[in-house]
């Protein structure tokens, strides 16, 4: 791994002089200048994540001067993607050359996640004392000093004592909390010691060995966290990393890891936020909540109208509306509330805006509406322009009577055509994606030539699993079902409650529905639908067979169902099947295969058109691997035993196939073993 | 020095030097060590420099208005120190006819030339920024001195927030004579408290109430003194917020506000409504985060740091060169400022 080291600036030799610190015990931090994920794409293919403007202020300037306002005295930035960029951005910036501070960049261009990147800081070995390891997009004002005080309490107590996470406590369903972020939190409620973490949005249980409780008296259990990723660490937690080559997160590998760990006695301990704030810009809607959390001055003294970087002239007016000099509004123009407006930017007459936030150097037209946006530097909105509750990076351009509909993002430099109508949730980037080692799964996220209207110029980027920046309105329902079975699911606490059975199957059947729906028209990969289903199968406490059973309706749809011939349908039903079988194999398992059966045969008698066409959903079912013979075998002679003559009738219409089963069958044991095998 | 400038700036933007007296007395310093250090050819040129440096000062915190107001007396002392030095310089060349002269005439400040370098003038102008040094540090103790004057006996007394000024103010009184004090608790920040806490431990008679008790209690109150962020130059207060309530208050039940404040707080601006020279905190002080956003969607949360008090609403000034009326202070403005040293971007 190559790791170079970069002096930015002069900063670090001659700095102690005018600051009161001591130089024997100087600060260190870290910070991660990648995020290792894909939340931002396609605007984080040209631009690494804590370069994006905030508030018009870069994320990483954040970071840094919460930092830095806290008496660190070396930073480390450790970038990987778009290194050049952060390096740049550094060396030109007011870091480089800072009194009493230095800040050096760190380059990993291997590292892929952030296990690598913590192996990389550790063989260039510059961590010599306890060290503050914080994301590059964390924005906070939290005293930093209080903590690193605490940190260092508790290891002087004991050695063990390695890392300490903070949290802000927030209630479950508050706007800043990440929907990615569903973390219990098991916390000893004298030491304050972490015992469990858990961050799964699948598993709904937690598990505590009894042994926890020899150990820990008393435990809370809390649901109320947010996850700010700022931690105190000491040089341990490097060599830790090193020493397992796996661990590729903090959360997930080592946190666990230790949490679980029998052999090293290492203790993880928690500092939750008071009157502080801190919150990490980890996907859209938190880069959402962030921008409102600063607006509303929850990030006091860093809000606009304090000009930390020295480079701004922000002023704030009545309605938390914070204006840059040299700002020009036109005619009857209406500034809204809630409303930032950077240097240089030129409002025309009759246009609306509210709630958003306006870069340096843009051009709005006459009569354009704006709500709830971010329209980052230089960009030109026309006249007549609608645009709500969308992102546009720097450069990009609407041209006259277009429409931006909700959670849009036109990346740099795109220019959406006249009287163009974006619809709602659409990604629109210039990026070419040239780079010929990409895997599969990335050329799903790869841009498709759309027309955006005369003149227009972009493609459009699908993006996977990705979350918007405000909720669409029908994953909003099932956000609020889930925090719903959320307060029926804490086990923890209510064993007595217990929802309605009846209506919950229901709704679980129809999410399902709906999921496998979504995930073959926005044509999503057969296994990020498998995890989303696994994901409600755990949600509502389902098994197997009841995620089979929902998802098989869905790939029996056939358009004019009533219309058609029944070959036309057998065969529309037998490619669907065997395109989509992937997802119903993996919830397949011998057990419920019977079971499975029976309720084909149910689904069948409630809908008449798809009695005909039994015995081909049978067939195609088995020859993709959902159901195996034995199972078959087994149902055929369950319903021959069965006295009512009614259930003969699907018997008698699969007896052709079940007889070619069998002689198969007879005719080569030896392979039939394998195919077993396989089943499994 | 540059970087030395850069580290105040600093701690200016974070607050680490906070509150008008610190920030006073840290840009006086940090403008004799400049003045002491960097190297300038003549008045001129020096007043040049200091506007230079004074206008980073001030866009640092543009609502500490010491800042401007340090540097203004800075700017004061230079001007005055080489008209001495020109003067005597002119009155051991020229003759008496020449003295004549210029008592006779009058002479428009914006002619008079700074070009000519005198060699003692940096010494002198040093020294005069060690008296303004030393007068903020004698400043709480010269306010206090006035106190038997304006508090008696058996008197009952309102005050606000947490001045240093106005503690130091009762204590004093207190070791002389026997009063009670009404602190108001100034929420959300509860400086109202300390107070509080600080006079009781000095043995005087104090009471605790709540903002909202200001009105009723104000019946029995004998005099309203407070301390203030900032005098402005029509003697109205930018003070900290609630003052307002307090001081309408007292208007209506006839009860003088005295003010107690160093002259370091005068400010040559004016303030024309409640947003001109405001600022808002954090709702966090009042407002718990994790219970926001029920709120937010639909209720809006400010919490505003300042006041500001029309001067009809206030009575008297204490300063630290004795009492003066709201309409005294443009007079004291010219005593202490040359109107040419104003800055740009203030006059808004």
């Amino acid at each position: 791994m190559a790791v170079e080291k970069k002096k930015s600036g002069a900063g670090g030799s001659s700095s102690s002089t005018t600051l009161d610190i001591k130089s024997d015990d100087k600060l260190q931090a870290v910070v991660l200048g990648d995020s290792f994920d894909r939340q931002f794409s396609p605007i984080t293919l040209e631009k690494p994540r804590t370069l994006l403007p905030l508030v018009n202020i870069p994320l990483l300037d954040y970071t840094l001067e919460f930092l830095a306002s806290s008496g660190i005295a070396e930073i480390f930035v450790f970038c990987c993607a778009h290194s050049e960029q952060i390096k740049e951005y550094i060396k030109n910036s007011r870091w480089s050359n800072l009194p009493g501070l230095s800040v050096k960049t760190m380059v990993g261009k291997d590292c892929i996640t952030t296990g690598d990147a913590l192996r990389a800081i550790y063989n260039s070995h510059v961590i010599q004392n306890d060290f503050v390891l914080i994301s590059g997009d964390v924005v906070s004002n939290m005293n930093l000093t209080k903590a690193l005080a605490i940190h260092k309490t508790r290891r002087e107590q004991d050695k063990d004592n390695i890392m300490t996470m903070v949290f802000k406590q927030a209630s479950p369903s508050h706007r800043t909390r990440s929907k990615q972020d569903d973390s219990v939190v098991g916390v000893d409620s004298e030491t304050l010691q972490l015992i469990s973490f858990q961050n799964s949005l699948e598993k709904k249980k937690v598990h505590l060995p009894i042994s926890t409780f020899k150990k820990h008296p008393s435990v809370q259990l809390r649901y109320d966290l947010i996850d700010c990723h700022i931690d105190i660490c000491s040089p341990e937690v490097l060599a830790l990393f090193n020493d397992n080559f796996d661990f590729t997160d903090i959360r997930k590998d080592f946190i666990h890891d230790i949490l679980s760990s029998e052999l090293l006695d290492y203790k993880l301990s928690t500092y939750v936020l008071q009157n502080e704030y801190a919150a990490r810009v980890k996907d859209l809607p938190t880069y959402h909540s962030v921008s409102k959390d600063i607006i509303h001055r929850w990030t006091f003294p860093m809000v606009p109208d304090n000009n930390f970087m020295c480079n701004t002239s922000y002023s704030l007016s009545r309605q938390m509306i914070y204006k840059e000099r040299g700002v020009k509004l036109l005619g009857d123009c209406f500034v809204g509330e809630e409303t930032v407006i950077g240097f240089g930017s030129q409002i025309g007459e009759s246009s609306h805006i509210s709630h958003s936030i306006i870069g340096r150097n843009c051009v709005i037209g006459k009569n354009v509406k704006i709500v709830g946006s971010y329209i980052w530097d230089n960009c030109v909105i026309q006249d007549n322009v609608t645009i709500t509750s969308a992102v546009m990076c720097c450069g990009a351009r609407a041209l006259e009577n277009s429409t931006i509909g909700k959670g849009c993002i036109i990346s740099f430099n795109a220019v959406i055509g006249h009287d163009y109508n974006v619809e709602e949730f659409t990604k629109i980037s210039l990026y070419e994606n040239d780079d010929s080692d990409n895997e599969d799964e990335d050329e799903d996220a790869s841009g498709v030539a759309i027309h955006l209207g005369k003149d227009g110029v972009g493609k459009q980027w699908i993006t996977v699993d990705q979350l918007e920046l405000v909720p669409r309105s029908e994953v909003s329902q099932e956000i609020e079902s889930e925090s719903d079975s959320d307060s029926v699911c804490s086990e923890v606490e209510d064993y007595d409650e217990v929802g309605d059975v009846e209506t919950d199957y229901a709704k679980f059947i129809a999410e399902v529905k709906e999921t496998v729906k979504r995930g073959i028209n926005e044509k999503l990969l057969l296994e990020n639908i498998q995890l989303e289903i696994n994901g409600l199968k755990f949600a509502y406490d389902r098994g197997s067979l009841d995620c089979l059973t929902a998802i098989l309706p869905v790939l029996l749809e056939v358009p004019n169902i009533k219309s058609i011939t029944l070959k036309e349908m057998t065969s529309t039903i037998q490619k669907n099947i065997s395109k989509y079988a992937k997802i119903l194999s993996k919830f397949s398992s011998e057990e419920i295969q019977l079971d499975f059966i029976f309720n084909i045969v149910e689904f069948c008698d409630e809908n008449e058109e798809y009695k005909a066409a039994f015995q081909s959903i049978l067939h195609s079912l088995y020859e993709n691997d959902v159901i195996s013979e034995e199972a078959i075998f087994e149902w055929a002679d369950e319903t021959e035993n069965d006295e009512d003559e009614e259930n003969h009738f699907y018997l008698n219409k699969c007896r052709q196939f079940i007889n070619w089963l069998k002689e198969a069958e007879e005719e080569s044991e030896d392979e039939d073993d394998d195919d077993e095998d396989e089943d499994d | 020095m540059e970087r030395q400038l850069e580290t105040f700036i600093l701690h200016l933007k974070r607050k680490t030097v906070a509150g008008s007296y610190q920030v006073s007395r840290a840009t006086a310093e940090v403008l004799r060590h400049y003045i002491s250090k960097e190297k300038w050819q003549n008045a001129q040129g020096l007043i040049e420099q200091i506007k230079a440096v004074g206008k980073r000062l001030i866009d640092a915190q543009p609502l500490e208005f010491c800042i401007g107001n340090i540097i203004r007396r800075v700017l004061f002392i230079i001007r005055e120190e080489y008209l001495t030095m020109m003067k005597s310089n002119t009155n051991s060349d020229s003759a008496s006819g020449a003295k004549q002269h210029t008592l006779l005439t009058y002479e428009d400040p914006e002619d008079i030339d700074y070009s000519e370098s005198f060699p003692r003038l940096k010494a002198s102008i040093i020294d005069g920024i060690n008296e303004l040094i030393d007068e903020l540090e004698g400043l709480h103790r010269n306010v206090a001195e006035q106190a038997i004057e304006h508090i008696h006996a058996n008197e009952t007394i309102m005050t606000l927030g947490c001045s240093k000024t106005v503690e130091e103010f009762l204590k004093e009184a207190g070791r002389k004579r026997k009063f009670g004090v009404i602190c108001v608790e100034t929420a959300p920040s509860l400086e109202g408290h300390k107070t509080a806490l600080s006079l009781s431990k000095a043995g005087i008679d104090t009471t605790l109430i709540t903002d909202s008790a200001v009105f009723a209690m104000m019946s029995r109150v004998n005099k309203v003194i407070i301390g203030t962020h900032a005098v402005m130059a029509n003697g109205g207060l930018v003070a900290q917020s609630g003052t307002h309530t307090l001081a309408v208050a007292a208007k209506y039940h006839s009860v003088p506000i005295v003010v107690c404040t160093g002259l370091y707080k005068l400010c040559p601006l004016y303030a024309y409504d409640q947003d001109t020279f405001n600022s808002f905190g954090s709702p966090g002080e009042y407002l718990k985060f994790e219970e926001a956003e029920y709120l937010e969607s639909n209720v809006h949360s400010y919490n505003p740091t300042f006041d500001y008090i029309p001067p009809e609403l206030v009575n008297l000034f204490i300063t630290n060169i004795g009492g003066h009326n709201p309409s005294y202070i443009y007079r004291l403005l010219q005593e202490y400022y040359d109107p040419r040293d104003i800055f740009e971007d203030e006059q808004q």
